[in-house]
């Protein structure tokens, strides 16, 4: 059998090698390499550090992006207040903006794309913004999980946002894309990318180059908000620029970009939510109920009141008592506390409700501790166990951005 | 966020929550300036409202 034996090959239009071979048996291939058969490989496999985040997991840095968490409930009815639907994610508004719409879990989602639900935005009335009027679906992320985007230097790096949205025929038009980042001074920096919807599903990709305020500004870092992946569905005239691809700190929405809320028959969906560092849009990163869950339980607690779930309280009188829980896991903050249903402490010999609606607290980030009164019959100094009047009701704690 | 009312909650005469109505609902919102309930609330006070005090 005939031999080759060389250290470079060379096709005759390239300036220097193509491959070259070494004496330990090493080949380099010095441009792109492609393989028409199946790949093979036993060793250990490095890839280039720009590359890394993009091909494991933990790459998406949103949470909830596809829709699986819904503590406080699947359906909800925003005016002129911003609302937490699903878990992390904000129906916000500015000026108080009438965003009359009611928002919906659906199982309308895309083939194959790795949701099993997607959220639902219906128009209720036609409102038409002006001046400073803002309508916005939004997730914030905290400025110490986004740390790695290494802005502020010249090291910065470049980001992909990805999502899925369909809408009906009369929401049909651009919406903006509007990611920003915020200092430690709270200075919000932004790009704005509008895009398109139809009615059919279609993965929207947006490529965020490491430009302008990203390579002398850092995220802050901390527990507040260092990051916002917000869609603007609503937009004043103040608040409208030309769409840019530079960090900046202008803007809001692009120029054209349509009123979601012209007609009363207007529907949009949403899904699918990624934001990863790179330059390539990888496929969504499917994680666990559970993994959710608990990424969520960081920012939002509902607790049902079943036996014992609330915790012990202890009497310190006939008519008041005193109750402590533990957090799990701890929260961003100290978080805001209400309940709904009925407090019940019981003995286990006796139950007793009180008729109060709320208590002061003492909040800390992994446990708390309320008292009320308007209680009868309890004994001073007794310690009870604590749960929801007839094992319904949800202790809320409330630390989202 | 509209905050209709609100008011100190204490524990041995210091102040440990604010129970304010908020967008229609009852809360105990903590004095920690990192939650935005307590955030809005002091906006609602530079506004020229006030939190009662505590009972």
């Amino acid at each position: 059998m005939a031999k080759v034996i060389t250290t470079e090959l060379q096709h005759s239009g390239a300036s220097g090698a193509n491959v070259t071979l070494d004496s330990s048996k090493n080949v380099t291939c010095e441009n792109n390499l492609t393989v028409d058969g199946t790949t093979t490989l036993t060793g250990a496999v490095t890839l280039p550090a720009g590359t890394t985040p993009d091909t494991l997991s933990f790459r998406n840095k949103l949470h909830n992006p596809d829709f699986k968490v819904w503590q406080k409930g699947t359906t909800f009815s925003p005016t002129t207040s911003a609302i937490f639907s699903a878990d992390r994610w904000n129906n916000a508004n500015g000026s108080s903006f009438n965003q009359d719409t009611t928002v919906t879990r659906s199982t309308d989602v895309p083939t194959n794309a790795g949701s099993s639900y997607s959220i639902k935005i219906e128009a209720d009335a036609a409102v038409t913004p002006s001046g400073g009027d803002n309508m916005v679906f939004r997730q914030r992320l905290e400025g110490q999980d986004v740390q790695d985007f290494d802005f502020g230097g010249a090291n910065a790096k470049g980001l992909v946002a990805s999502f899925w949205c369909k809408c009906n025929s009369s929401a049909a038009g651009a919406y903006s894309f509007s990611p920003r980042f915020f200092d430690a001074s709270n200075n919000g920096y932004g790009q704005i990318h509008n895009f398109t919807p139809t009615t059919s599903w279609a993965r929207y990709t947006f490529v965020l180059p490491a430009n302008g305020k990203a390579l002398d500004t850092a995220i802050i870092n901390s527990n507040g908000e260092g990051f916002e992946f917000a869609i603007h569905l609503a937009t004043g005239s103040n608040d409208v620029v030309s769409a840019h691809s530079t960090w900046a700190s202008q803007g809001w929405a692009g120029t054209g970009s349509k009123n979601f809320m012209d007609d009363a028959a207007n529907e949009i969906y949403f899904t699918g939510f990624q934001l990863e560092t790179g330059s390539a849009v990888t496929d969504l990163e499917v994680r666990s109920y559970g993994d959710e869950l608990l990424r969520c339980q960081r920012y939002y607690q509902s607790i049902l009141g079943v036996m014992g779930s609330w915790g012990s309280a202890v009497a310190y009188s006939t008519t008041a008592a005193q109750g402590w829980s533990s957090i799990h896991p701890e929260m961003r903050a100290a978080p805001t506390f209400s309940w709904t249903g009925t407090i019940k402490v019981e003995d286990g010999g006796a139950g007793y409700t009180t008729s109060s609606t709320t208590a002061s607290t003492t909040m800390g980030t992994r446990g708390f501790s309320w008292w009320t009164g308007n209680f009868s019959g309890l004994t001073d100094n007794n310690v009870y166990y604590v749960y929801g009047n007839g094992n319904t009701g949800y202790f809320k704690l409330d630390a989202e951005l | 966020m509209i905050i209709t009312d609100a008011k100190y909650g204490a524990k041995l005469g210091t102040n440990t929550c604010i129970i304010a109505t908020i967008d229609g609902e009852e809360f105990s919102v903590p004095l920690d300036t990192d939650n935005r309930h307590y955030a809005e609330i002091l906006k609602w006070v530079s506004n020229g409202n006030t939190i009662k005090a505590a009972d």
